[in-house]
């Protein structure tokens, strides 16, 4: 495989629960060790798994941020915490507010990545009126900025590459970190999150298809049909693999009747019920990306009419 | 005169943020203090929402326990409404948290726990090289093994569930879901897949043959017999490390009991209950209550029971040091944990290694490698239960609008966790959650008892100041989960702005 040497990666945590890191522990053939040694990655600092002493870490930051000690990958984890009252104080280390350190770092890293919703658009604590005031790394839900600002360019001249997904799906961060390790460009679409994993939606490969094209709708939990008319799955409206790379190697949520809550999106988690539909005039609020409302509910009806009796079976 | 200093260690390989503030004196720790350093208010977020949503929010405040959290969020939604789940959801039920919770002892043994002896403060052990090729940070062999099945057991969940970490499969009246015949055929392979491996490597015999030992003295036979597996290697270095000496607290233990009896599914076949000063007795929900008088909150009203907490967060709360709240059970300081669930189950192993070393650091750890040869045991009767049950149903309740409170108690790997949940008219008015963290990591209440952790930590001799590996042995031992615990608070007057000053 053609690398260059060494890249070095520092993975920080901030307002998060740490499912993206567990979440990326599920990688497999390559299992995650064994991926980061055969892209000759080595990981400086991970929180969860590093065993150097804490002072031996208090040096490192020390001279990653004096520019002494190369910093290839800057892996986020969490929100930026700005609470209270644009303080930081909900979230420290060492006594002073991690975002000081996460600015510090962002501006000698060579590549930024926002690793999960949190950490991308703000996710958890990122409504307003939330205490910990939580804001994404340089996208605020649907307004680029955030924390670092618009105009902020890593030290390769990129902007933060996002990586939504509550918890980040592990093939996410595998392709980014492919291409980056064998110096290959990302390219990056909607609100900076790479074509390569999330040019899909989850509605693409969803087993339950055939149940939305003959609008056999589901309305409690237990059935098998499709779930986007009543139970509030977005699936059709998210932009994410989970259907084409399946979670841990075998499923997705859509699949096993659990909607999708759409949590690679900007505004997740979203103020409306998660498993409610909004509906207008009794038909979904939110239809699927790009169609024309009208001949859409046409052809829903009419496909409903077509709907073969071993799909609507399930509903005597 | 003694040398005295105090300072603040950041201990990693914990989940989340937490420092410990310590005093030694003469190389000795004389004062502990255990601040949890992020607080992320996830109470508030839930207010306001409907019932439902709380199996989609609370999952996410543990990224390495969300499906406990959801177990948590549907036994107080479903305690609220009175209804019981049918038996085939509670076979699934079981098994997501079952593969869960083993998936959690495994990667806290191997990545979290053994990586410690792989550190050049035990450079100089014998076992120095051996640690190093089995357990070294991203690189061990058996470490890398042992990550390997726990991406295999998680595919238990993922086949029930959809995917893990995050799923919201399991929902009031039983679960979203029906796998397939084949797809339960192929989760009862991945079980045995791991059964085998956790055999073969980490207990040296068959989960019969393991069950049988149950007195110190064939257990170190045992060992002795089976010197290249993991729990030997452990038990050697832990020998070394003087982890039989350190780390005690007390005898007092809490478990909420877990695995429920599909046929009766309030009954817990690994049963609740509490020990306290050694001695067992039933566990009473009412005896719990949380003390704030350490807290970073506004000193009215000290002492809350789960219901009716009222908190002002105020930083300047004179004996405040941390975001952390200390729960507490008829006023006594309780440990929870893998420890804590086999001595209140009455396991004969671990209550004859208690008699005889105490709760030490290595008994507690212990307890954590060796629960799954408990648990895949439950794992391997429910999955044979659910294939013989295919085509039973697993749903029984369609959702409606209700009002009134609930409890959720489970026990996830880290010990007790109890939401506390109260709906009006379909929506969260209040919601508090007490993690097995903040049980274990508590700070001081108001009669002057410390937390579980910061007592095994007092006396703790402590060689290095730099590298204090006694110190991380200790509170490791816990496995502690901070981002669960410190926004384990109730904000009733959430909206309120903060105006006070910072200044640790």
């Amino acid at each position: 495989m053609k690398t260059q040497k060494n890249k070095t990666l520092y993975w920080l945590q901030s307002g998060g629960c740490s499912g993206d890191s567990m979440s990326i522990l599920n990688l497999n053939s390559p299992d995650l060790f064994s991926f980061f040694s055969m892209l000759s990655i080595d990981v400086l600092w991970h929180p969860s798994l590093s065993t150097i002493t804490y002072t031996e870490h208090d040096q490192m930051l020390e001279e990653i941020v004096a520019g002494e000690r190369k910093l290839d990958i800057l892996c986020v984890e969490g929100n930026v915490v700005m609470g209270p009252d644009g303080s930081g104080m909900f979230d420290t280390f060492r006594g002073k507010p991690k975002k000081d350190l996460l600015q510090q770092l962002a501006q000698v890293a060579d590549v930024v990545v926002a690793v999960g919703t949190c950490a991308s658009f703000g996710g958890f604590g990122s409504y307003e009126g939330d205490d910990i005031a939580g804001i994404g790394l340089q996208q605020h839900h649907n307004t680029q900025g955030g924390f670092l600002g618009k105009d902020f360019h890593s030290k390769k001249g990129l902007q933060v590459i996002n990586l939504p997904g509550c918890p980040i799906h592990p093939k996410a961060l595998e392709s980014v970190l492919n291409l980056v390790a064998r110096n290959l460009p990302v390219e990056l679409g909607a609100n900076n999150t790479p074509k390569c994993y999330y040019a899909p939606t989850v509605h693409q490969g969803c087993t339950r298809n055939e149940h939305h094209e003959y609008k056999v709708e589901e309305n409690m939990f237990g059935e098998e049909g499709c779930m986007f008319f009543h139970l509030g799955c977005k699936g059709p409206t998210t932009h994410a693999s989970c259907n084409t790379h399946l979670w841990n190697d075998v499923n997705s949520k859509t699949r096993a009747g659990v909607p999708c809550f759409g949590c690679t999106n900007t505004t997740f988690p979203h103020p409306s019920p998660f498993f409610e539909t909004p509906t207008i005039a009794g038909t979904p609020l939110h239809l699927p990306e790009g169609v024309d409302r009208a001949y859409y509910l046409a052809y829903k009806d009419m496909a409903a009419e077509a709907a073969p009796q071993r799909l609507k079976k399930r509903e005597e | 005169m003694a040398k005295k200093i105090t300072l603040n260690v950041p201990l990693n390989r914990v989940e989340g943020d937490l420092d410990i503030n310590v005093t030694i004196e003469d190389g000795v720790i004389v004062e502990a203090k255990s601040i949890g350093t992020l607080y992320r208010g996830f109470e508030n977020i839930l207010q306001g929402r409907v019932a439902l949503d709380s199996l989609v929010v609370t999952p996410r405040i543990c990224g390495i326990c969300s499906v406990t959290h959801l177990c948590a969020a549907v036994d107080a939604l479903e305690n609220a409404q009175n209804i019981t789940p049918p038996a085939q959801a509670v076979r699934l039920r079981n098994l997501s948290l079952l593969s869960e919770t083993i998936q959690s002892d495994i990667r806290q043994f191997f990545l979290m726990f053994m990586g410690d002896f792989t550190n050049e403060f035990y450079q100089d052990a014998p076992f120095y090289q051996e640690a190093t090729h089995h357990y070294e940070p991203f690189k061990g062999a058996s470490s890398k093994e042992a990550l390997k099945k726990t991406t295999e057991i998680l595919k238990v969940v993922a086949i029930i569930g959809g995917q893990w970490p995050h799923t919201s499969h399991i929902v009031p009246g039983g679960i979203s879901t029906l796998p397939s015949l084949l797809e339960l055929t192929v989760a009862q392979n991945h079980i045995e897949e791991i059964i085998s491996w956790y055999e073969q490597n980490v207990l040296g015999c068959s989960l019969e043959a393991f069950s049988k030992i149950e007195s110190v003295e064939s257990f170190m036979y045992h060992l002795e017999e089976n010197a290249e597996t993991d729990i030997a290697r452990f038990t050697r270095y832990a020998e070394y490390a003087q982890l039989f000496k350190i780390g005690k607290t007390s005898q007092n233990f809490l478990s909420y009991g877990t695995v429920h009896n599909p046929l009766n599914p309030s009954e817990r076949l690994i049963k609740a209950g509490v020990i306290i000063e050694g001695k067992f007795e039933e566990l009473d929900v009412s005896k719990i209550y949380e003390d704030i008088s350490h807290s970073w909150y506004k000193q009215v009203n000290v002492k809350q029971k789960p219901f009716d907490g009222v908190t002002h967060p105020d930083m300047k709360s004179e004996d405040g040091y941390t975001w952390a709240k200390a729960p507490r059970y008829a006023k006594k300081v309780m440990q929870t944990g893998p420890l804590a669930q086999a001595l209140v189950n009455g396991d004969k192993l671990l209550t004859s290694l208690n008699d005889k070393y105490g709760d030490c650091a290595y008994v507690r750890e212990l307890a954590r490698i060796l629960r799954p040869a408990i648990h895949l045991k439950y794992a391997r009767q429910d999955i044979q239960g659910a294939i013989e049950s295919f085509g039973d149903m697993s749903y029984n309740q369609a959702v409606e609008e209700f009002s009134g409170e609930g409890v959720g108690l489970v026990e996830a790997a880290r010990g007790a966790l109890g939401h506390w949940v109260r709906v009006k008219h379909g929506k969260i008015e209040n919601y508090q959650i007490i993690t097995p963290t903040a049980w274990n990591g508590s700070p001081q209440d108001l009669e002057g008892n410390r937390g579980a952790w910061e007592n095994a930590l007092i006396g703790l001799e402590c060689r290095d100041i730099k590298n204090p590996m006694e110190m991380g042995h200790v509170v490791r031992s816990f496995d502690p989960c901070l981002v669960c615990t410190v926004h384990a608070i109730d904000m009733q007057d959430s909206k309120q702005k903060y105006k006070f000053k910072i200044g640790l």
